[in-house]
């Protein structure tokens, strides 16, 4: 069975952790080679390793996204070592904090905003140089279902999620003709450290991984693999007439509302 | 896992509209990646023949005429797909009618054909198949909508209700069917080269009183791609939507039409 990304050059941000590190995996058992990035190096240096045992190729770059010439470099590097991009996973997010909007703090606002929103940006602009150059790529950022609805106390997240949908279909428009496709995927609830480890009411919770569990018609938390098979999918050529489409992989939450006695 | 063959290892389907076009390409792709497949369409000789090529390349494929506004018939033809293949799990509500019309030539017998054929035909595949996916312990109902079934296009005003429709059941049965393990998704496909793109560019040549290489290229100019699907390119993603890879996607419609609703 030929694999679904062989010979393809990828890189992938947020690769430290959760959805980035599985895509990572699930990329390298599909024949792409890797150029992986995060702040998080220890983190990211893992998951080459787990890339690599599997009999995968991948390098470590150090990046924050928010920082134009860090990203410009990173592009550069994976470029240098692996001769070109074929595609991109903008990844990298950072959940923020949960508050009402009228006291959601500027300053919490501004980092989720750069890097959820800025980050996707600044990374899609030096990708797409690079992709237009070569004339064909596939770039897939990571929205959210909350770039479809909203959840409350979310207004950074939720906005720059949104964000990442309009700049996905504006690039999507540009670049066709350049024969780059972009698309974003949109996971619902996920079992990741975000999720698990993050805010105020983590999943490690069995009350609240139960009440989240609840707001899926499918009644459980997604897993890392199903969004990394759905951006595996969006990458690879079975997808060549599919761009500027917000992929939702969500157990059925943005299809409608589910009540509790349901 | 998900290339194009291997993911649909066992699995047991029903295609409507399967003598051509998209529902003959998705039913290849589907036996192509490991699937038994009944091909079901009112079209008995285009139907049969559809089937026999795909026996001619080696898979397992049977043929059966069945019109989806028949009620009757079509639940006779789904049972006897259930029997033929051991059960059901994957089904693939296609078959569909293209009407094109300003609102005051649009009669009531084609805007009635239109929501029978799209929408009752949906609704009645889907509702005849549910009780062999139960018995199979879950499965995916999977249909074919449009970019009309999530955007106006003017002078398709049945058409676009009867897409936007199919929309609605997908949306709703995804909540509904969930707890039986049974995901349900449609397909939203731009202008694919098909019968029916041949037709469209007809209608669109007569109300546009253009040449057909004219109607095409205006039909082509908003496709940000520049060129319509092919219906490999459709098949691919019902695939992709049947497949275990899809296994946390539901209610969605997964629109394939090369940038066309982005702008
Ligand atoms: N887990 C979910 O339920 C869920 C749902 C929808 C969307 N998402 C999105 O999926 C993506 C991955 O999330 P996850 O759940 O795997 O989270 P995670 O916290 O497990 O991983 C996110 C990774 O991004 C890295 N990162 C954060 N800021 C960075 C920066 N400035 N530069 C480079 N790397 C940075 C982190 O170090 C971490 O390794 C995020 O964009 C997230 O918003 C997650
Ligand atoms: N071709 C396109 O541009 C396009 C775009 C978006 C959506 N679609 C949809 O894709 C689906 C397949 O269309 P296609 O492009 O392959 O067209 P097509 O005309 O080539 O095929 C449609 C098939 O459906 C069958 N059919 C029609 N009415 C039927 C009935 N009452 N009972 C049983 N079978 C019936 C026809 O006999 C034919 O074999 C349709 O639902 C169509 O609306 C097509």
């Amino acid at each position: 069975m030929s694999r679904l990304l062989e010979h393809k050059v990828a890189l992938i941000t947020g690769a430290a952790s959760g959805i980035g590190r599985e895509t990572s995996v699930l990329f390298g058992e599909e024949g792409a080679k890797l150029a992986l990035a995060d702040v998080d190096d220890k983190g990211c240096e893992e998951t080459a390793r787990l890339v690599c045992e599997r009999g995968g190729e991948a390098l470590a770059v150090h990046c924050d996204v928010s920082d134009p010439r860090a990203v410009e470099t990173l592009i550069s590097a994976a470029v240098e070592r692996f001769g070109c991009l074929d595609c991109a996973f903008n990844n990298a997010g950072v959940g923020g904090a949960s508050e009402p909007v009228a006291d959601y703090d500027l300053e919490a606002w501004d980092h989720v905003l750069a890097v959820n929103l800025t980050g996707v940006f600044l990374s899609m602009q030096a990708e797409l140089r690079q992709m237009v150059s070569q004339g064909a790529g596939a770039i897939v950022n990571a929205a959210s279902v909350v770039g479809v609805i909203a959840y409350p106390y979310l207004a950074a997240y939720n906005a720059a999620k949104h964000g990442v949908i309009g700049l996905t279909r504006t690039a999507a428009i540009e670049y066709a003709g350049h024969g780059v496709r972009v698309n974003a995927v949109c996971p619902g609830w996920i079992e990741t450290p975000m999720v698990m480890e993050g805010g105020r009411a983590p999943a490690s919770i069995p009350e609240v991984y139960a009440a989240i569990a609840g707001l899926a018609p499918m009644k459980r938390l997604g897993m890392p693999i199903e969004v990394a098979r759905a951006v595996a999918w969006l990458c690879s050529d079975a997808a060549s007439f599919v761009t500027g489409h917000p992929l939702v992989v969500d157990g059925g939450v943005a299809a409608g509302r589910e009540r509790a006695e349901e | 896992m998900i290339g194009v063959t291997g993911t649909l290892e066992g699995r047991r389907a029903i295609v409507t509209g399967g003598a051509r076009g998209i529902g003959a390409a998705a039913a290849r792709r589907f036996c192509e990646a490991g699937a038994q497949v009944v091909l079901a369409d009112r079209d008995q000789d285009g139907v049969s023949a559809a089937a026999a090529a795909l026996r001619a390349a080696g898979f397992q494929a049977h043929a059966r005429a069945a019109d989806v506004t028949d009620e009757a018939a079509l639940g006779r033809v789904i049972d006897e797909a259930a029997e033929l293949l051991g059960g059901l799990d994957l089904v693939l509500a296609n078959a569909g009618v293209l009407t094109v019309n300003p609102l005051a030539d649009l009669s009531l017998a084609e805007f009635e054909h239109t929501m029978r054929v799209n929408v009752f035909g949906t609704f009645l595949t889907f509702k005849h198949a549910l009780g062999h996916l139960k018995a199979a312990g879950g499965g995916a109902l999977l249909c074919t909508t449009s970019q009309a079934g999530v955007r106006g296009y003017r002078e398709m005003s049945a058409y676009c209700a009867s897409k936007f429709a199919v929309v609605g059941l997908v949306e709703s049965l995804a909540l509904e069917l969930a707890s039986d393990g049974i995901r349900v998704c449609a397909v939203a496909p731009g202008i694919t080269q098909t019968e029916m793109y041949r037709e469209l560019v007809r209608e669109r040549a007569r109300l546009w009183r253009l040449d057909s290489e004219a109607a095409q290229a205006r039909l082509q100019e908003t496709i940000p791609l520049g060129r319509p699907a092919t219906p490999e390119e459709v098949a691919d993603a019902f695939v992709y939507l049947a497949s275990p890879a899809a296994a946390y996607v539901s209610g969605i419609a997964l629109v394939i039409d090369g940038g066309e609703l982005s702008g």
